[in-house]
């Protein structure tokens, strides 16, 4: 001890990481622009009518993707590299999800403006820590390193629990914060359990050490490594929502602020398989033989259980919480390829997803009304006379959800099928077909729902004119919507720039410079 | 710095540790306690006739020469006193936190070093009995945070008194008092890393290598974290001015209201105990512990005679506060340390880091001082901002009621 | 580990001191306990209610932004100890996580999470009550009506 210490006074610097700051640029200006955000709003006086948090969080998000643009040019010229002592890394994988992410954060806010107007709610803090978690999300989607990855996991998550119960007056906003806080904790306990055993059997938390080691050496008992790949995917599972741990997603997205939900069912699952893809496929790809059949079979659980659960729900933003379930399993196809191929289709998955859920939810979040409680299939009856804009554009997103050809969802499920098929999963596929009917059958209810027949609408009108005034569209809203039904369509029709772009942002990972 | 850290330890017990070493511990732990116990029950006296002085009073004069044994004769009363119960006490935890109280107490006073010359390369140690040792119980190498994690445990003795009795007055004494000083441990742990970052190690033998040739912390720190720590010393000792926790016009007795008899002792104990032992880790951090010229005679014995000058001087100030100031109102008392304390000792912090930096890698000093000066400012700007608008929000919020 | 047997030493002997003080007094004092002085003590009144369980929220608050800034300080010793072996790197790592801790006591200064005193009010002004309004304004002086001008 004394001889450490002394050595220690005489050895004049210690060894520093260089910190390049300009690859690190998208998390620090989330990071900065959230904290910048908390402390002005907190100085400034309350109850401004302009929106201007909003208007400040989607300035903060376009200037990450903006910094974006740079890095993906270098990462063509010199190809992709690592910053900070190897723990994070940029390839275009990072930056292409970076982007997914941003976007996901810039259509939720534009929801999240007209939601706090309508429920009486005010401050910049649910701004805030859409923009941190977000930032977490990006980390995950650069971390090099295990811990790191954990780190962005912790911040994605702890910022979202916080979001879940953002909406004070109303019971189950709370009650959905608190299981999704109690069972995510446990989740991420189960993830920093498999870092350790995944550190115990390799040597190292560092992706790239990892990946060497077992490229290098074949481990003569590989229980260690198979108990870290299936505590590590319990914490990946538990974030994009998969059977069997998905149980809180039910209920989290009923309970929560449904603008928070478009953010959760994009942005968070976003993160959560850009963590998957870049741990399995490409740092365990050397023994995907001993993950795969635990990701084809969640995949297959994923699948049955959030269609033909959905399909039974009354209540629509229930129905679509387990809707993305089926979707998580649809990505998971992608996974458990473990292909370049089945990476790009998750990645084009992701990113049309994106679009069409956060749509999806945006509409929930104007039909929900003051309150944000009329999700029963019932509040739709007539929306279509009511509302036609409003109702042709849930309309775009549930059929792209089914995949319906010419919409972006049908390229992201032709895809992914396409990847299991050439990785000869056939029953993953036949099972993913057969899932994609059933759920289809409940986007066609709501649909119906929507055009009944005359003597359901005139009840339904009735009800309408009882419930109080037309359906106020806020202006924000307005614009993620046409967004949103853009990107969807527009995906649809034109997929080639999305596609390649996919293609080119497999993930890879590469040692420190030094 | 090398110097200090290679006195990361007690060589004593560096080596093999043989009996001999035992009983040289032991006679040190024995003679720690006894001394301990003897300044405590000086300082009670000491501290009334100061006050009585500044009243305008004779206060303790009849047991003893000057009434100095007057606390001799209050501990022997005590144990005469019956000790009561109460009814709806938590029975157990009611006797433990006595126990909580007094042996933290106790045991801060472990790193102290009180004697020593540290001016040489031996940096304090002495020979006794053949062995070579430091004059002070123990060195371990995490030295001052013990003295921080000791006063962290001291708060479960008083918030479990208050709660174990079962009773209003002390209930609301523990709330207060532990919210008083968990707020003021903050502001107090803050200022001591200053010193820690001048000294450059943690063990108190060190911090006081690191101060002789006059080079104290007092001044090496710049004054303002030693008036933070004195300030967040008072209030963690519960002292007056910050004596909420035993306001009597609110409160009776505080939180120490069902306790009586020896129980009761204790608590009176080891409050003047962890004044005694605050006041000698101040001497340590930056007075310089046992540092001063040595005049004639013996060299050990002047640092005896300089740490134990220091000593007095320091109690002396805190019976001085005591009969000067006021008590602090509740909100003052929490909004001096989390708002005052806490973001002066912080940014303090900061500044000499930038400033030790900014020498180690060449900077231009007046450059780093202005750009630190600012941003100082900058922080105390948007600390007044945000004071006005929680102020103007407040005034919204009751405008509604 | 041997640096801490004097700490140990010392904690044994403080314990027993404490203990056999206790016991002493258990084998002097007297006992004889009755229910007046065994209630709770309430200045002399018979106590009538339980003490509270619930504390203002207040309380709370302190101790959770406690654990930030003993985080924080936790996290400076290391720091301090050798800050001159880190140099420049330090430093920046150091404003980076000091700034994110000092904008978030901002944020909390700033919503009033420190605040104690009471709750101002803006008291509403009652038309009733204005330093315009004296008894030479309000009331009517009978039978003079008219009669002052002409005074």
């Amino acid at each position: 001890m004394v001889g450490l210490l002394a050595q220690a006074g005489e050895a004049a610097r210690l060894d520093t990481p260089e910190v390049e700051w300009t690859a690190l640029a998208p998390v620090l200006v989330m990071i900065g622009g959230a904290v910048l955000l908390m402390v002005v709003a907190a100085l400034a006086p309350r109850g401004s009518r302009v929106g201007w948090h909003a208007i400040v969080t989607i300035a903060v998000a376009v200037a990450a993707i903006a910094t974006v643009v740079p890095q993906w040019n270098r990462v063509g010229d010199d190809g992709p590299f690592s910053v900070v002592a190897g723990s994070v890394g940029v390839d275009r994988f990072s930056l292409f999800l970076t982007v997914v992410i941003c976007a996901s954060v810039v259509i939720a806010t534009l929801f999240t403006d007209g939601y706090l107007r309508r429920e009486g709610l005010e401050g910049a803090e649910p701004y805030v820590l859409m923009l941190l978690s977000a930032s977490g999300g990006l980390i995950m989607a650069s971390a090099n390193d295990l811990i790191v990855m954990f780190l962005g996991l912790e911040i994605l998550s702890i910022a979202v629990y916080v979001l879940a119960g953002m909406h004070l007056r109303r019971v189950r906003s709370g009650e959905a914060a608190i299981k999704y806080f109690v069972l995510g904790a446990f989740s991420s306990a189960f993830f920093l359990y498999g870092v350790a055993m995944v550190y115990g059997a390799t040597g190292s938390t560092n992706l790239v050490e990892v990946a060497d080691f077992l490229a290098r050496n074949t481990l003569a008992d590989s229980g260690l490594l198979v108990a870290g790949f299936a505590l590590l995917l319990v914490g990946f599972g538990f974030k994009v929502a998969a059977v069997p741990f998905h149980s809180w997603t039910p209920d989290v997205y009923q309970g929560s602020p449904t603008p928070i939900v478009s953010y959760m069912a994009s942005g968070v699952k976003a993160a959560g398989f850009a963590g998957l893809l870049r741990v399995f496929v490409v740092t365990f790809g050397d023994y995907r033989l001993d993950w795969q059949p635990i990701v084809y079979w969640v995949a297959v659980l994923s699948l049955l259980v959030g269609a033909v659960l959905a399909v039974v729900q009354t209540d629509v933003k229930r129905a679509m919480a387990y809707s993305s379930i089926n979707h998580a399993g649809f990505i998971l196809m992608g996974v458990q390829a473990a292909s370049d191929r089945g990476v790009s289709a998750a990645l084009f998955y992701l990113a049309a997803y994106t679009f069409m859920v956060a749509g999806t939810f945006g509409v929930l979040t104007v039909v929900g009304r003051r309150g944000d409680g009329h999700h029963q299939l019932s509040d739709y009856a007539g929306l279509g006379r009511r509302e036609p804009l409003l109702a042709l554009a849930l309309v775009v997103f549930l059929l792209a959800q089914a995949g319906t050809p010419l919409t972006s969802g049908f390229l992201a499920k032709f895809y992914v099928i396409d990847a299991a098929i050439e990785s000869r999963s056939f029953w993953l596929a036949l099972v993913a077909m057969l899932s994609a009917v059933i759920s289809a059958f409940l986007y066609l209810r709501i649909i119906l729902a929507m055009y009944g027949s005359s003597d359901d609408a005139e009840t339904a009108d009735g009800a309408a004119a009882t419930a109080g005034p037309r359906l106020r569209v806020p202006a924000a809203a307005g614009i993620a919507l046409v967004i949103a039904v853009v990107a969807t369509i527009g995906i649809g029709l034109v997929p080639d720039p999305l596609s390649e772009t996919a293609r080119d942002a497999t993930p890879e990972l590469v040692a420190s410079g030094d | 710095m090398t110097a200090a850290s290679l006195l990361a330890a007690d060589p004593l017990l560096a080596g093999k540790v043989d009996l001999a070493v035992v009983l040289i511990v032991a006679l040190k732990a024995v003679i720690v306690l006894a001394f301990l116990l003897v300044a405590t029950m000086l300082m009670i006296w000491f501290e009334r006739k100061v006050h009585a002085d500044m009243t305008n009073r004779i206060g303790p004069n009849q047991a003893g020469p000057f009434g100095i044994l007057q606390s001799v004769a209050d501990g022997v009363k005590v144990f005469f006193k019956e000790d009561l119960l109460p009814d709806r006490a938590d029975r157990f935890v009611f006797r433990l936190a006595p126990f909580l109280s007094v042996v933290p107490a106790f045991l801060t006073f472990a790193v102290v070093p009180i004697g020593g010359n540290f001016s040489d390369a031996d940096g304090g140690v002495i020979e006794l009995f053949g062995h070579r040792t430091l004059l002070q119980l123990a060195d371990p190498p995490i030295g001052v945070l013990l003295v921080l994690a000791m006063s962290s445990i001291a708060v479960y003795g008083v918030m479990l008194a208050g709660w174990s009795s079962g009773s209003k007055y002390p209930l609301l004494g523990s709330v207060r008092a532990s919210a008083q000083m968990v707020s003021y441990e903050a502001a107090l742990g803050l200022s001591t890393v200053t010193v820690v970052l001048v000294a450059g190690t943690l063990t108190t033998s060190g911090i006081v290598a690191a101060q002789h040739t006059w080079n104290w912390n007092l001044w090496a720190t710049g004054i303002v974290p030693f008036v933070v720590f004195l300030i967040a010393a008072t209030a963690e000792l519960n002292r007056p001015p910050f004596d909420l926790v035993e306001a009597e016009q609110e409160l009776v007795g505080g939180f120490h209201t069902e306790y009586s008899g020896v129980r009761f002792a204790m608590y009176y104990l080891a409050e003047f105990m962890n004044t005694v032992t605050m006041s000698a880790i101040i001497v340590t951090l930056f007075l310089g512990g046992p540092n001063g010229p040595v005049l004639v005679g013996p060299e050990w014995l002047w640092g005896i005679v300089w740490f134990f000058a220091k000593l007095m001087l320091l109690l002396f100030t805190f019976a001085w506060f005591r009969a000067t100031l006021p008590r602090f109102r509740y909100d003052q008392l929490m909004d001096l340390g989390w708002k005052a304390l806490i973001p002066l000792a912080l940014g303090w912090l900061l500044l000499m880091i930038a400033i030790r930096v900014g020498s180690d890698e060449g900077w231009n000093p007046i450059l780093v001082m202005v750009v630190g000066v600012a941003a100082l400012a900058a922080g105390y700007a948007l600390l007044v901002l945000a004071g006005r608008t929680a102020r103007r929000n407040r005034e919204l919020a009751g405008a509604h009621l | 580990m041997a640096q801490y047997l004097p700490v140990v030493t010392l904690l044994a002997l403080a314990v027993l001191f404490a203990a056999l003080s206790f016991v002493a007094s258990r084998l002097l004092a007297p006992r004889n306990p009755t229910a007046a002085k065994s209630a709770p003590y309430e200045c002399g009144i018979v106590p009538s209610r339980e003490p509270p369980e619930r504390f203002p929220v207040r309380f709370y608050l302190v101790a959770m932004i406690f654990i930030v800034f003993d985080i924080e300080i936790i996290f400076l010793y290391p720091y301090a100890v050798i800050s001159g072996e880190l140099g420049a790197f330090g430093l920046v790592e150091m404003i980076v996580f000091v700034v994110a801790v000092f904008a978030s006591f901002v944020f909390l200064i700033a919503n009033g999470a420190l605040d104690w005193g009471p709750s101002r009010r803006l008291r509403r002004v009652d038309p009733r009550v204005s330093a315009e309004r004296t008894t030479a304004t309000t009331v009517r002086r009978v039978g003079l009506d008219g009669r002052e001008e002409a005074a």
